[in-house]
């Protein structure tokens, strides 16, 4: 449930704050949630943020690439070797998940670094 | 455990840091350079910002100081914008605004290409063509005018509404929007200037009558000698069809001129090289109502230009209580081109008369720029530019400025080529070509067009005319030199100040004719002139498309819209009817495929394989008759033209057919041509046979302005060459097609250009046109006067208000 809820707030504030800022942030947002509120386990984590962001890119750019008819991912993925629109979407949110991954990873180390232990009664959330 | 947990997080942050940091960086994928992928890939400010969804019932509002009233601007189903605007001024702003915001990159490119500045953002790739404009001098000429159009006050404040227009889309542009091409290259749009505005105008020039023929032609004159060189490069053909036929309106009191002397070219001892480009072509005409079905005057005009994706044209319908005028603009420049109002319309072809002339240095002391004239000193001025060249060191370049003009080739000691050139598009005067389109869009008589039309200095065009009060007219109009009989053909001595131009040929005695006998004026790049013109002049001129289509015109009365569109159409080739016919009667040899071509109607349509052998039969034809030019493959040589071939064949016996390979026999004509087909018949059976058909061996290639193949059309299935009145080649084709009715009631049009309002490669207006186009269909155009009257209206609106 909390893994859930952990989803969801790193959706939200990933897909906010990229209207205005940085696509970095993709990667800042998901460490800064994870090294607050770690789980137990990294690949949880590693799980939670790749997840959360990848849905976001994928998301964002399926409503964008709906609305234009696949015309400029189709001319794109061209480009970059890939065989059509939808693939260069899917590529998208998986470049997004990737960040959000090492975003949530990297949180979840600093955390354990800083804090200490794996102790299931502090951070089994 | 901590220990080992922080020796992971510095595993991991590593990792994510080395990832961020190559996704910020540029990057390399085979020959195409890449952006940065984790900025180009956001959803949110990547490239997904230029995937552009449907506008249908949509509004944009938009406010600036500048303006003094509202403009609305409708747009039908095409993304025509029509623009409503209660001044001039606002119309104009209006038109900066959409230009930028529909072909803000295509514009900053031929700016850039202008001002030597395309190394900048592209690299050492365009590093010659950077150096060419800089030695040229293409940044002076716009200085130049700069002066000439601030001596039109009326015309700047109208410009500088221009550029205030695309100076306020510009600066409301956040990162996110920049257009593509803008993210693929990591660079963001620089503001607009009236200077830009005036380098868009000198690149016109300079794709148009930038012509360096005179490397080639003297050259070729070396190789040849005098006699051979101008028997087969007479400057008239015998079957001649001019612009102006009227030879009694031809001016009778202009002095007689000495021909031009070379002195056996004792000035020039080397030789020069230079390419140059072939295939900038246009039609043009007009008919009266007389020759009409249904009794209106009716204009057609169709510019042949290097294809683009952006397309070099702009449409639009634009109003004020000045003008109410439809037709194309050309982005980075305010008013229409090519197009027509409630009373007239006019059409451009280029008029192909040379008006660049090369001049041998003689230098006293090169290093120290000193060179000679009529025996006296004169000193050069020093250039100094600098090119920057993105992730290289700047590149410097030296350039002398003569009396002639810029020293074009070579400059470090050891080389000889100094040559200077002259060229009339440096020279404007007083001439404003916005003043000339500003007076065509609101005219309403012939008097209105002629007094516009003076007003245009280069480059040269044959600007067409009618009316719905039934006048048509014509003009070669433009700034051209007064020259001697000869001169300017070849490199001229630039140490004698007699070789300079003696004054430009007067306005009133351009060639021109207005609502001639025979009820039409055409053009198509051909002579303006019978011989009998006073004034001498030289130039690379069509000899095929303006004879089709005055034959078209002849024999297909009456005239209508469908007639005018099946001639701008055709596919009819007069060369290949012409040469093939008399070639095949030297051929013994009987086969069906022989039959063919004596039975072909000589239409160079796509399906259609003949074409292909024929233009591998007469180049092979040229190449072995004309093999006395032989050149070593880095010196570029002139070719006579397929005419003078034709010409040439009626004496067979003449020397020039014998083939220099064989060096024991002497071929006549006869020997030649069937060489010739031998040769061709075995290149065009190694075709395969798919390849065969024209469409397939010459296909349009529409490419993007940077190359991508992805945002281009390649290798369209299109008919025609160069002498088809539909003149698409590889590369070239119509970049607009119009013609329009002019009934007194309503005038009314068809039009189509290869493209798509939007330059932006993720939008659905970006090529829309283009099926359309190579099926040879036409959209109906009116002049609605008010909004709410457009047909096949989209229901989007931009709304410029003041703030």
């Amino acid at each position: 449930m909390k893994n859930l809820i952990k989803i969801v707030i790193i959706i939200c504030g990933t897909w906010l704050w990229s209207y205005y800022l940085d696509w970095r942030f993709s990667f800042v947002w998901p460490f800064l949630i994870i090294l607050l509120v770690p789980h137990r386990w990294a690949w949880v984590d590693l799980v939670v943020g790749f997840f959360s962001v990848f849905v976001v890119w994928l998301t964002a750019a399926l409503v964008i690439d709906g609305g234009n008819d696949s015309i400029l991912s189709s001319r794109l993925a061209h480009i970059f070797g890939l065989p059509n629109g939808p693939t260069l979407v899917v590529f998208c949110g998986l470049l997004g998940g990737i960040l959000g991954s090492l975003g949530s990873l990297s949180g979840h180390f600093l955390n354990k670094s800083l804090l200490g232990t794996n102790d299931p009664s502090k951070n089994n959330v | 455990m901590r220990m080992k947990n922080f020796w992971k997080f510095i595993i991991t942050i590593s990792a994510s840091i080395t990832l961020l940091v190559l996704l910020s960086r540029s990057l390399v994928l085979g020959d195409q350079p890449l952006p940065p992928l984790g900025h180009f890939f956001n959803p949110f400010t990547g490239f997904w910002s230029q995937a552009e969804s449907g506008k249908a019932g949509s509004q944009e509002q938009f406010s600036s100081t500048f303006l003094a009233d509202s403009v609305h601007i409708a747009f039908n189903q095409r993304m025509i914008p029509h623009v409503y605007a209660s001044h001039s001024a606002d119309a104009f702003y209006a038109q900066g605004y959409l230009h930028a915001k529909n072909r803000l990159f295509q514009m900053e490119l031929t700016a850039r290409a202008i001002y030597g500045r395309l190394s900048e953002i592209l690299g050492p790739e365009t590093l010659e063509r950077d150096i060419f404009a800089r030695r040229i001098n293409f940044p002076g000429i716009v200085e130049k005018k700069l002066e000439a159009w601030s001596q039109h006050p009326d015309m700047m404040a109208f410009l500088e509404s221009y550029v205030e227009g695309v100076n306020d889309y510009i600066l409301s542009l956040k990162p996110p929007f920049y257009p593509l091409e803008y993210k693929l290259l990591g660079i963001r749009p620089e503001l607009w200037s009236v200077r830009k505005t005036l380098a868009i105008s000198v690149s016109l020039a300079a794709t148009l009558n930038l012509n360096l023929d005179d490397f080639g032609h003297t050259n070729t004159v070396w190789i040849l000698g005098p006699e051979l060189y101008h028997k087969l490069f007479p400057i008239f053909p015998d079957t001649l069809l001019p612009i102006d036929i009227e030879k009694a309106s031809y001016p009778d009191s202009v002095p007689e001129l000495p021909s031009q002397d070379y002195e056996n070219f004792e000035y020039l001892k080397d030789q020069l090289t230079h390419g140059t480009n072939k295939g900038v072509g246009s039609n043009n005409w007009a008919v009266r109502a007389s020759l009409t079905r249904d009794s209106f005057p009716i204009l057609a005009s169709d510019p042949h230009l290097r294809l683009t994706l952006p397309n070099i044209w702009y449409e639009i319908q634009m109003h004020s209580p000045d003008f109410h005028t439809h037709g194309v603009s050309i982005p980075g420049m305010p008013s229409i081109i090519i197009g027509f109002n409630r009373h007239v319309a006019w059409g451009l072809t280029n008029s192909s008369l040379d008006v660049l002339d090369a001049y041998k240095i003689k230098w006293i002391d090169k290093s120290k720029g000193v060179y000679d004239i009529d025996g006296e000193e004169r000193q050069a001025e020093l250039r100094t530019e600098k090119i920057s060249i993105k992730n290289h060191s700047d590149h410097v370049e030296e350039v002398y400025d003569t009396h002639w003009g810029p020293v074009l080739y070579g400059h470090g000691e050891d080389d000889d080529h100094n040559i200077a050139i002259q060229w009339i598009t440096s020279e404007p005067g007083e001439s404003c070509e916005l003043r000339t389109m500003w007076e065509l869009m609101k005219a309403q008589s012939l008097e209105d067009y002629q007094e516009a039309i003076s007003h245009f200095y280069a480059p040269g065009q044959n600007i067409v005319f009618a009316s719905v009060q039934d006048s048509i007219a014509i003009t070669v109009q433009g700034h051209f030199p007064v020259k001697r009989p000869g001169q300017g053909r070849f490199i001229l001595d630039g140490s004698k100040s007699e070789n300079s131009w003696m004054g430009i040929i007067p306005q009133e005695h351009l060639p021109q004719m207005i609502n001639p006998e025979r009820g039409y004026v055409v053009s198509a790049n051909e002579w303006p002139t019978y011989p009998e013109y006073p004034y001498f002049y030289a130039g690379r001129f069509d000899h095929y498309r303006g004879r089709t289509i005055a034959g078209y015109l002849e024999s297909l009365q009456p005239l209508n819209m469908e007639r005018m569109k099946d001639i701008q159409t055709s596919y009819f080739n007069l060369k290949a009817a012409e040469l093939v016919p008399r070639m095949l009667e030297f051929v013994t040899e009987r086969s069906s495929f022989k039959d063919s071509l004596e039975n072909w109607d000589y239409g160079y349509t796509p399906d259609n394989p003949l074409p292909t052998f024929t233009e591998l039969w007469i180049r092979e034809c040229l190449r072995l008759s004309f093999d006395e030019i032989a050149l070593p493959d880095s010196m570029r040589n002139m070719e006579p033209e397929e005419w003078r071939f034709l010409e040439l064949l009626n004496d067979p016996f003449d020397p020039i057919f014998d083939i220099k390979e064989t060096k024991t026999t002497v071929e006549s004509a006869g020997d030649l041509i069937r060489t010739a087909w031998q040769a061709a018949r075995t290149s065009y059976l190694q075709i395969t046979q798919e390849r065969r058909p024209w469409g397939r061996s010459n296909g349009l290639s529409i490419p993007h302005l940077l190359g991508i193949s992805a945002f281009s059309h390649l290798d369209l299935f299109t008919g025609g060459n160069g002498d088809t009145v539909n003149a698409t080649t590889k590369t070239n084709g119509p970049s607009w097609r119009m013609i329009v009715e002019m009934s007194a009631d309503s005038v009314t049009a068809h039009v189509i250009y290869p493209g798509g309002q939007s330059g932006n490669p993720g939008s659905p207006y970006y090529d829309n046109f283009i099926a359309d186009w190579i099926q040879g269909k036409y959209y109906p155009v009116a002049i609605h006067t008010q909004s709410q009257q457009i047909a096949q209206s989209l229901n989007y609106s931009i709304y410029l208000t003041p703030q």
